[in-house]
């Protein structure tokens, strides 16, 4: 679905403010996978995904969305951008719209829909996300609470329908059930079918969410693969300056005592083995 | 597509020029670019021209970024130095159907073209090696006199400094609101004229929302830090003229007045 070869990105190159962003990146992500991008701040993880829907175009290496080369003149941007929709980080800083309605609508109309079509977008949308659609769709957005600004300004992406969903910390500034409602809308649009990637500096959330996990450091792909096998590996994890998520370090040593313990890929997942829950 | 715009042109080379008292710097820039109307011969702009370049090779600049900063006045230039050429009156020297050229308008536009050069060089020169925060601290400590008629230099020059402090935040995040409404679909450069000014709204809006919320964040953070308006605060640089404060002053006002009073070599 989304293909980078070498990818390479310097910013004000030629100046004294030169700065490598991007450091011959190669990767590639298949449709329906969920993939974590995690790292430091710093690392690129953001920069790294603004080349999935062309809004920056490397210096050197190549982009394929579904195939099209991004570096094309042919490529239409704005139908890419719609098979990739990306939430930017603190995405409800975008609003500008007077109704939860218009503003969740802006995208579709962008890609042309009107009219019946237009609706039942945004109140499929707005219901993927956990609302009752007619509830919120005549409120202000700048109204509503954090966690469901949030969910709004995602409803927004997925509205367009999008193949990919890529999100840029998508959790962070939210309270704790904001987050966790917001996980597992993500975890079931993923099971749903839709290509997710998922970019945090929370390691928790990153092996709750996906089960393959990028890891950056420095601009550079320092480990791409099984989020297991990132995850339980700490001179890994700590060699990147990151982390063990705080299940994994429960994990490792209830293990010793229950060798027949699964790999639990949340809190959730161990309490259920340890009580007999559905894991078991 | 990334809004870059660096403020002034401060570049730290750490020359002897960034260590000069930043008001002394903009006292002999603003005495420089006004008394450069003075200047009546072309000798004397050649005297302040070389003047002008070994002071860019003191600052430790290449001259490539001086060349930059003359792109936005270019236009400028060029509108100024046409107008002078046809439209003044005085001794023809060429004449084709309606163009007139005469010697007083050549003599004006390269006059004028030279002034506006010499003044974009000089600014460059104060602007590269002061930094946002010397400036205004130089500013204040200029326009303190004026205490005397109740005008609040101290917060005039605070919110100068606030605001320069916040163009390059804002440019990011003009950037960063831009991208994100393009990843929804939006574009800014198509459709008429109308249409091209209605798809800044959802760029424009939030960026108005954002500021409003960050001057109330910043009012709030600096008065729980003991920030009241009218109160006296003592600083963390002070100010004190040193010895190449008044070499500099010596060696331009000698420059200067060499250059007004040397005659017409060429």
């Amino acid at each position: 679905m989304i293909v980078l070869e070498n990818v390479s990105l310097t910013y004000d190159s030629g100046t004294i403010f030169q700065k490598a962003a991007i450091k011959n990146v190669s990767l590639s992500i298949r449709k329906g996978e969920s993939v974590s991008i995690v790292g430091k701040i710093g690392s690129g993880k953001s920069t790294l995904v603004q080349f999935f829907n062309g809004l920056i175009k490397p210096d050197s290496g190549k982009v394929f969305v579904g195939g099209e080369d991004l570096g094309s003149k042919e490529t239409n941007l704005k139908s890419v951008r719609r098979k990739v929709g990306l939430v930017f980080q603190y995405p409800e800083e975008q609003f500008f719209a007077e109704t939860v309605f218009d503003e969740v609508a802006f995208g579709p109309k962008n890609m042309g829909l009107s009219g019946k079509e237009l609706k039942d977008a945004v109140w499929q949308s707005l219901s993927d996300m956990g609302f009752n659609p007619s509830d919120v769709a005549n409120l202000s957005p700048f109204g509503l609470s954090g966690g469901e600004k949030r969910r709004i300004a995602i409803a927004s992406i997925i509205a367009m329908n999008p193949e990919v969903l890529v999100l840029d910390e998508p959790t962070s500034g939210l309270d704790y059930t904001g987050r966790n409602l917001l996980i597992e809308y993500l975890k079931n649009e993923n099971k749903k079918g839709r290509t997710l990637v998922f970019v945090t500096h929370n390691m928790d959330e990153a092996l709750e969410v996906s089960r393959r996990v990028i890891a950056m450091k420095d601009g550079k792909k320092v480990f791409d693969g099984n989020s297991e096998d990132f995850f339980t590996s700490e001179e890994l994890v700590y060699g990147i300056g990151l982390d063990v998520p705080f299940v994994v370090k429960v994990w490792k040593k209830l293990k010793k005592r229950f060798p027949e313990l699964p790999f639990c890929r949340s809190s959730k997942e161990l309490v259920d083995f340890l009580y007999g829950g559905p894991a078991r | 597509m990334k809004a870059r715009f660096a403020l002034g042109q401060y570049t730290y080379t750490n020359s002897l020029l960034h260590k000069l008292d930043p008001r002394v710097k903009i006292l002999l820039v603003f005495s420089l670019v006004v008394f450069l109307f003075f200047v009546r011969t072309i000798t004397g702009y050649l005297i302040l021209f070389v003047f002008a370049c070994s002071l860019v090779v003191l600052s430790k600049n290449s001259f490539s970024s001086v060349f930059r900063s003359l792109r936005p006045i270019l236009l400028l230039l060029l509108f100024t130095a046409v107008f002078q050429i046809f439209f003044t009156p005085g001794r023809l020297i060429f004449e084709w159907r309606f163009i007139k050229i005469t010697a007083e308008g050549l003599r004006l536009a390269i006059y004028i073209s030279i002034r506006l050069i010499l003044l974009s060089f000089f600014t460059f020169i104060l602007t590269s090696t002061t930094s946002g925060i010397e400036l205004t601290d130089g500013f204040e400590a200029l326009i303190s006199p004026l205490k005397i008629f109740r005008f609040p230099s101290e917060e005039v020059s605070l919110m100068i400094s606030i605001s320069l402090r916040f163009v390059p935040v804002l440019f990011e995040e003009a950037d960063r609101i831009m991208k994100a409404q393009m990843s929804r679909g939006a574009e800014f450069n198509k459709g008429s004229l109308v249409n091209r000014a209605r798809s800044f709204l959802p760029l424009l809006l939030p960026l108005l929302l954002n500021a409003l919320s960050r001057a109330d964040r910043l009012a709030i953070a600096m008065e729980s830090r003991g920030f009241v308006i009218g109160k006296k605060r003592t600083r963390y640089r002070e100010m004190k003229l040193s010895g190449l404060d008044y070499v500099a002053i010596a060696i331009t006002v000698s420059v200067f007045v060499f250059a007004l009073v040397v005659k017409e070599i060429v």
